[in-house]
Parts: C-alpha cells; structure tokens; sequence
C-alpha cells in the first residue's frame, strides 16, 4: 500500500527514525556500544600523552599507563600520532647532505642533498626523501651516553634519606642508559640503511673500499625582518647549518 | 529522594537514547560512497607512487631497509606490534606482484568493485604499508590509513560504485536502504577528524608564533614546503597574523562547531579555505586534498546525493516537498518507510535535503 507523506515536517534523514526502529538488537548495540568506545579512547589516547608531554621530559602518569593498556591495537591500528602539525611553532626543516667516495680513484666523488625538487618528482616523492631526512634528525641520538649520578662525598656521613636519594638516582641512570643503547642503536641502523642506500644508487660497492658521508644539515626559517628589510631569499646560503654528529668537546676533553 | 532517583532515571534513558540515535540510527550511505571514490582514489595515487619507486622505497637496499624499519617500530621494551608482511619481502619480482595487487585493491575500492571484500583488503594492504614504510610517512598517511579503517565498516559500495551499476543491470538490485552500519563508520570518521584538529590546535596553543601571529609567515616562509613562493607577503603581516589566528581557533573549535547545523557549513567551508591553502602553496597537494575528503564525512548524504545527481540543477524545489512511501511490516509492527528508486534512492534523499 502506497501513501504519500509531507517530508518537510521532517528533520534530516539521521534524526528522523524513532529510536524504537533500530535495526540492531539491544544486545548488539551494548556490545558495539563497549567496543566504539574503547577504539575511540584508542584515537584519543596517543595525541592526548604528545600533549601531556612538556619541555622538562616529564609527561602525565594517567596518560602513560593508559596508552601502555592500549600499546598493542595502538600499535597494530597506526594510531600512534600526536596530529602536531607545524605545532608548538613552525620549526626549520631538516635535510641530508651527502658524499659518495670511490676507492678505485677514477670516479669523482659525488655530493649531493636531500630532498630536492629538481630531482624528486613528483612532489609526493619529494615530500617522501623530505620525511626521510626529518626522520634522520629525529632519530638523532647524541654519541654521549647519559652522564652517571655523582656520588656523595666519601667523607660525608650519610643519612638515610642520602642513601635513599642516590639509589634512586642511580636506578633511573640505569633506564636511561638502557634507553640511550636503543636510541643510539636506531639512529646508528638508520644511518646505516641510508648510507647503503646512497652507496647502491651510486654504483659503489662498501667491499672495494667505497664509502658514504652523510650530514644532518638543519634550513632555519628567515624572520620578517629578515625577508621584509634585509630582502634576504629563503635559499640563503647563511640559513643552511651543518649539525655535528658529537657535540663540542669540552676544554677539559670531557663531553658533557 | 524518589524524584531525584526518577530525574537520574530519566537523565541516563536519555543518554541512552541519544547515542543510540548518533551510532545506530540508519543512515543512506551516499556520503560513505563518495568518501570511498576520493579515498580510495587517495589511496591509489599514494601506492602509484610506491610501485614506481619500489626498489627505492620498498626493496631490500631502500633508503630505510626492511630490518631497519621494524627495529624504528620497536619500543624500548622490545616489542613491536606494527606489523607488516612487507618486512619479510625481499625478491623484487615478489614486491612487485604485491605492489601491483595492492594497486588493484585501491582501483576495485575506487570503482565499487567487489566493495565489501576490497575494503577489507584495503585495510591490510594500506596499515602494512603504513608500518613498512615507517620513516617516510607524514600527515596523508595517516588520514589514508584511517580512511581504510573505517571505509570497511559500512556498505561504502551501496551506491555509485560498480556493483550497484552491475546489479542493476543483472536485475537483482535491492532498494538502498539506510543502514546502521553506514552511520557507524560516518561517525567514526567524524570523531576522529574531531580528534586531529582539537589536538592540532592544542598543540598550536602550546607554541608562541601560533599567538604573535608569526606562525603563517614561518609556515611560508619554509623553502622546503614551498609550492608557489608567497614571501612578498611580508608586507602584509596583519593578513598573516589574521591567517594565523583564524588557523588556531578554528582547529580548538572545529569539534564543537562543525556540530551545529549553523556553524558546519562555516566550519567546512574554512576547512576546504585552510587545506586547499595547504594543497596549493605548502607543497602538499595529497595531504590538504585527503583532510577535505576527511571533512566531506560532515556533509548530510543527501547533500551529497544532490550534488552528485545534479538535481538541485534540473528539477525545481516544489518537486522535492512529497516522495512515496510503501508501508512495511516489519517483527509485527507496521512502519512508514519511502520508497527506494532505482537511481539509489536520490529521491527520498532529495526529500530529506529539501527539510533540511
């Protein structure tokens, strides 16, 4: 049977049915209800602990153990982002400077940068050896181990809340330390891969005595002055800076 | 004590009836399907881009080699739970064929083609991806993998897509009828778009350049991000500064504003302003285009539905005030509900667009 209906009573179509019309059971909707909510809380949670996190490397308790529960379908679902884009402020961008050596002394060696426009297109390509060199210098772990907590004067007679203050100094060196190893390790591997990369797309061989220089070089950004009055170009070469692998060491030798 | 056990009653039925209304209520999946074509044409294009470059990307001397990317994947504790099948492939002829079937995945995703089955395969295809290829990845592979997460969820092939067209044809096709699982995945691309600009904006709050109004000028100012060289806009740096505020409170709001049915067509059409600004003179055409497909997901699928069929055009608005209905029996209850047409129900979503 066919009937005709006013619809401009209506609302739009997602408010119009009658909660009673649902075509999931209750049993279902209670169960989907538990499990949108949990994916939700998983979306929610990584961006939620970026933000926790502050310039002194001290984040929020809550938000940590809550994405440790979560660590595995966060993981697993490539959930893991803090959705900073150019925030806190937009920053200089990041790029690798290379040499590429030959041992047979015939071939000139090759230097060269990453990314570049000229070479890399189209521009999703470009922007792919962009995020690479980003990630380089993200990845970037000082050679330098974490400096060891000083120990308490020998002479000095120690009260037990010294004792106690020092153990747990020397308990967080330890996860320190334990996490410089792994960092240090991923920034040696990624360098490592890059390198190889550099050397196999040159037609070097790291057997015959071929080898790869890579460079962090970090592009600061000019300021309005600098554009507006100084009629500066942002592909000045005074805004491009060389980063050291270690840093200075001091005038005693000892880095610190 | 009765009546505050009554209101507290009656507060959480309401609760409840609300967000069986937001998750559950059907909803005709013309919005889904459009996300779908421009997703997965999203999709497409990314993976193009890796099969031309594979031995570069994704082959065993790449610039970050398989090992390497799953030792980046892995936390200090030692695990790793992004996995991907990727990081076991080192023959070249292998990656290939797998680079090719992936192509084909996105294609048959784009079209409507064996929807159901693709979106799912989409899902694996673009997460393994996403964890191989860790290193390389920027803001378009995340709007991308949550595409593919959620275009599986709902019927994104009930309409303009290959399968309706072959059903058609065949004569078995089914009126489109709006469905719960169409709302769930629209919702979920809701909130989770919700969730990158609120902490998009949060974290532009944090930074001091987001509030002196210098933010835009940096932005611009960035050789490697370039499109179009915009720095003579250094004489105009109350425009940048006004850019830049704009930027910031629309991103704080955008998840409380892009609700309201006043304040989502303003929220929406900023949305298309601040991205399609991204797409053209930021250098990044892929990730300013894949964050307007994202806020497509806001616009009522009978919007869409006059849109895509161009009716708004052809047929005067007296015409969209009646559609038919059939009266249905349904678990022993009767129901109102408007007849399905074979163009994909553009009729009834005409109707809802003219109420609205």
């Amino acid at each position: 049977m066919t009937t005709r209906i006013n619809t401009s009573q209506e609302s739009s179509p997602e408010r119009k049915l009658a909660p009673d019309t649902f075509s999931i059971p209750l049993g279902w909707r209670i169960g989907l209800s538990a499990l949108l909510l949990l994916h939700l809380l998983a979306v929610f949670l990584p961006p939620f602990q970026f933000a926790c996190r502050v310039g002194n490397g001290s984040s929020s308790p809550f938000a940590d153990g809550l994405v440790g529960w979560f660590r595995p379908y966060i993981g697993a679902l490539y959930l893991d982002h803090g959705y900073f884009f150019f925030a806190p402020n937009p920053g200089p961008s990041h790029l690798v400077k290379y040499k590429v050596e030959f041992a047979d002394g015939e071939r000139a060696p090759i230097e060269g940068r990453f990314p570049d426009l000229q070479q890399q297109q189209p521009r999703l390509k470009y922007h792919r050896h962009f995020m690479i060199a980003e990630a380089y210098n993200n990845q970037y772990t000082s050679p330098v181990a974490p400096p060891e907590p000083s120990p308490p004067p020998l002479n000095t007679q120690q009260t037990e809340r010294q004792r106690r203050l020092h153990a747990d100094r020397v308990l967080a060196h330890e996860a320190q330390l334990s996490e410089w190893k792994f960092r240090r390790r991923q920034y040696e591997e990624l360098q490592k891969s890059l390198t190889q990369h550099l050397l196999k797309a040159h037609g070097g061989d790291a057997e015959v005595g071929d080898k790869v220089t890579i460079t962090r070089v970090e592009h600061r950004l000019l300021s309005p002055f600098e554009a507006g009055e100084l009629r500066m170009k942002p592909s000045d070469p005074t805004t491009y800076v060389d980063l050291l692998e270690a840093p200075p060491a001091s005038p005693s030798g000892v880095n610190r | 004590m009765n009546t505050l056990v009554v209101a507290t009653g009656d507060w959480f039925s309401g609760v409840w009836a609300a967000w069986n209304r937001f998750w559950f209520q059907p909803q005709q999946p013309h919005t889904l399907a459009v996300v779908r074509i421009c997703a997965g044409a999203m999709l497409l294009y990314t993976h193009l881009v890796w099969l031309i470059n594979q031995q570069m990307f994704l082959g065993r001397d790449s610039w970050i080699n398989g090992p390497t990317a799953e030792l980046l994947n892995t936390s200090v504790d030692g695990r790793n739970f992004a996995w991907s099948y990727l990081y076991y492939v080192d023959s070249p002829i292998l990656l290939g064929l797998l680079n090719l079937a992936a192509v084909i995945v996105f294609l048959m995703l784009t079209i409507g083609f064996y929807t159901r089955v693709v979106s799912v395969l989409a899902f694996i295809i673009t997460l393994s991806y996403c964890h191989r290829l860790t290193g390389s990845l920027f803001g378009l592979d995340q709007v991308n993998a949550m595409f593919a997460t959620y275009l599986m969820l709902g019927p994104s092939g009930a309409v303009y897509s290959v399968d309706r067209w072959l059903a058609e044809r065949r004569g078995t096709a089914t009126p489109v009828v709006p469905s719960a699982g169409t709302t769930i995945a629209i919702r979920l691309l809701q909130l989770h778009m919700c969730v990158i600009y609120l902490f998009g904006g949060i974290g532009k709050a944090r930074g001091e350049l987001w509030w002196d109004g210098s933010a835009c000028w940096y932005a611009i100012a960035n050789l490697e991000y370039q499109s179009f060289d915009l720095t003579w806009l250094v004489q105009y740096r109350w425009f940048i500064a006004l850019l830049t505020h704009i930027t910031v409170f629309w991103e704080v709001f955008y998840c409380f504003l892009v609700w309201p049915k006043l304040t989502r067509p303003i929220c929406l059409a900023l949305a298309v302003g601040v991205h399609g600004g991204i797409a053209l003179f930021l250098g990044m055409p892929t990730f300013g285009l894949a964050m307007i497909i994202g806020n497509l997901a806001f616009v009522y699928p009978e919007t869409v539905a006059a849109v895509v069929s161009l009716k708004w055009l052809r047929r005067s608005p007296e015409s969209f005030d009646e559609v038919p209905v059939v009266r249905l029996k349904k678990s022993g209850e009767e129901r109102d509900e408007r007849r399905e047409t074979r163009d994909g129900g553009n009729a009834r979503i005409l109707a809802g667009r003219r109420a609205t």
